[in-house]
């Protein structure tokens, strides 16, 4: 079964490298690609000439960049088996038009680009990207500006351990595609003094996930840092990860905890791909 | 050659200086150095006390100091050799930069943050400081980043040949202790004219295949970016670098935004792996 893979595209060059970074990706697993643009118009109607002229321009434009984009993956991948496809639709706000594809074709991953908290234009990617991931059901994985697919050797999976066990369902497909090694990580706060029975607990739990899934390659880590966000990045950093993993639970207690601030730092800090799993 | 015989180890007794305390340990079994630990205050001085009273308390503050600095090396350094201990008087950064120079320092390491605990600015003023002024390479530890044997080391380059002095020292410490991957990365403005660019590249690789012959390990990377700090930290943490070597500059310039909290962007550069600064010498 291929991977259907969702890539929205504004044709910058963040864009431009999440789409060779999902080309690669696609040399290493099957996957279709779907390009998608999305036309929006958030002003006023012109004063003169044709909205409908404008739009078709506006169209004709963006498929142009697509052809062009089809054409450096032709180039780049002479061999290339992976089917890449574009879609153009209209709709403001885009992340909106995003969220409606989702739901009408059976895409199994959205990945985007992200410029991150610098150069936040007024456009599909940066804020757009975290708009999509708040209200998607789909993994959403996001590529920043530099990053290029080397493998998936070691993903780390920022987690608060709690719900470890349903969590892990979402990653643990994706983790084996590669044999890829899980260190699973919650931070702490400094100088907390449950960190030898949260080490205990958090051990029991993989300990446990491991004899029911039979994948062997996880093991957790407990961080003691005040700046989550940066602990997280600085862990990844040290042990040479490929990818970030995190999860957002859609209601519960930690929902302000992870969902709101640190998916949201992460997302605009982490210069390293971050995948986000939706419950 | 340059060796690393003699590495530093400022601490504050903040969890920073700890870390970067434990790396230091790590790197001074590879490179066989011995390490100072060292701690600096200001004497007290107050004309409501006699002299000797101040006296009295400057030398039981500094037999405590010099117990703190006992506990912190049995604590981290308990498998480690060679660590001795040193308490100074006087003002900080003159004392340290002082005692580099007597004590034939080679490399300083230190956290990035320090005390103050502002995790917001990606490098704490003070390190930033000692990497901009110190006549020895200084190289600044993320908190929480422990010590691996470098596979990878960046250097930021502006093609200028002024880097060359700085990656030969480099490239020789890189031959003798680590025999990693030395990175020649340079990160360009998007529009700027490509074949100027190109030729830029073509030129500084003659000149460092040159200077360093065949002893060097090195490969170049050349990328479009409007922010080069941004680009620089994102490609080094990208690309799985151990070390990002940047050259100190004391005028203004990209390389003091790595330690400003930039106002237009509204946000701190935030640092992931160990920075080395490589001074230039006289």
């Amino acid at each position: 079964m291929k991977l259907q893979v969702l890539l929205p595209t504004d044709f910058s060059a963040v864009s431009l490298n999440a789409i060779f970074y999902a080309a690669d990706f696609a040399q290493h697993i099957p996957c279709d690609i779907t390009l998608l643009h999305v036309l929006y118009f958030d002003g006023p109607p012109p004063a003169t000439g044709n909205a409908q002229e404008l739009e078709a321009e506006l169209q004709e434009h963006a498929k142009r960049e697509m052809v062009h984009i089809l054409e450096d993956i032709q180039q780049k991948y002479p061999d290339n088996t992976t089917s890449v496809n574009y879609k153009i639709i209209s709709s403001y706000p885009v992340e909106e038009g995003i969220e409606e594809e989702t739901r009408q074709q059976p895409y199994d991953l959205i990945m985007m680009g992200s410029k991150g908290s610098t150069g936040l234009k007024k456009i599909i990617l940066g804020s757009n990207a975290i708009a999509v991931l708040r209200n998607c059901s789909l993994p959403v994985c996001i590529i920043p500006e530099y990053a290029r697919f080397q493998g998936l050797e070691k993903l780390v999976y920022a987690s608060d351990i709690t719900n470890l066990h349903s969590e892990l369902s979402g990653l643990l497909p994706f983790a084996q595609y590669w044999n890829a090694e899980i260190k699973v990580l919650h931070v702490i706060p400094d100088n907390s003094t449950y960190k030898g029975s949260t080490q205990a607990a958090a051990d029991h739990v993989v300990d446990e996930i491991i004899a029911q899934s039979g994948y062997k390659n996880i093991d957790v880590h407990i961080l003691e840092s005040d700046a989550i966000a940066h602990g997280i990045v600085t862990y990844a950093a040290n042990i040479k990860a490929d990818m970030v993993a995190l999860y957002v639970p859609k209601k519960s207690r930690w929902k302000q905890f992870i969902s709101g601030d640190i998916t949201r730092d992460l997302a605009a800090e982490c210069m390293l791909p971050l995948i986000i799993f939706p419950k | 050659m340059k060796k690393i015989e003699k590495i530093l180890v400022p601490t504050d007794f903040s969890e920073s200086a700890e870390n970067a305390f434990c790396y230091a340990i790590e790197l001074a079994k590879v490179t066989k150095a011995s390490i100072v630990l060292y701690h600096v205050f200001k004497p007290f001085e107050s004309a409501f006390t006699t002299q000797s009273q101040a006296d009295a308390d400057n030398q039981q503050h500094t037999t405590e100091m010099l117990q703190a600095l006992q506990e912190m090396k049995e604590t981290f350094g308990k498998n480690a050799e060679h660590i001795s201990l040193h308490i100074d008087k006087g003002a900080e950064e003159s004392s340290l930069l002082q005692y580099c120079r007597q004590h034939h320092i080679d490399w300083m390491v230190m956290g990035t943050t320090g005390a103050s605990g502002i995790k917001e600015v990606a490098v704490g003023s003070f390190t930033a400081h000692m990497m901009r002024n110190a006549d020895v390479p200084v190289l600044a530890v993320p908190d929480n980043y422990t010590f691996s044997m470098p596979a990878k080391i960046t250097f930021a380059t502006d093609y200028n040949s002024k880097d060359l002095q700085a990656l030969t020292y480099l490239n020789s410490w890189n031959n003798a202790y680590f025999g990693a991957t030395i990175q020649l990365l340079h990160i360009d403005k998007y529009e700027k004219d490509k074949d100027a660019q190109e030729k830029a590249l073509q030129q500084f690789r003659e000149k460092v295949t040159h200077h360093l012959g065949a002893s060097g390990n090195i490969t170049f990377r050349h990328e479009p970016g409007d922010h080069i700090t941004q680009a620089l930290l994102q490609i080094t943490l990208n690309d799985k670098t151990d070390i990002l070597v940047v050259k100190p500059e004391k005028r203004e310039g990209w390389w003091n935004k790595l330690f400003q909290k930039s106002i237009t962007e509204g946000t701190a550069h935030h640092v992931h792996i160990p920075l080395l600064s490589i001074p230039e010498n006289d």
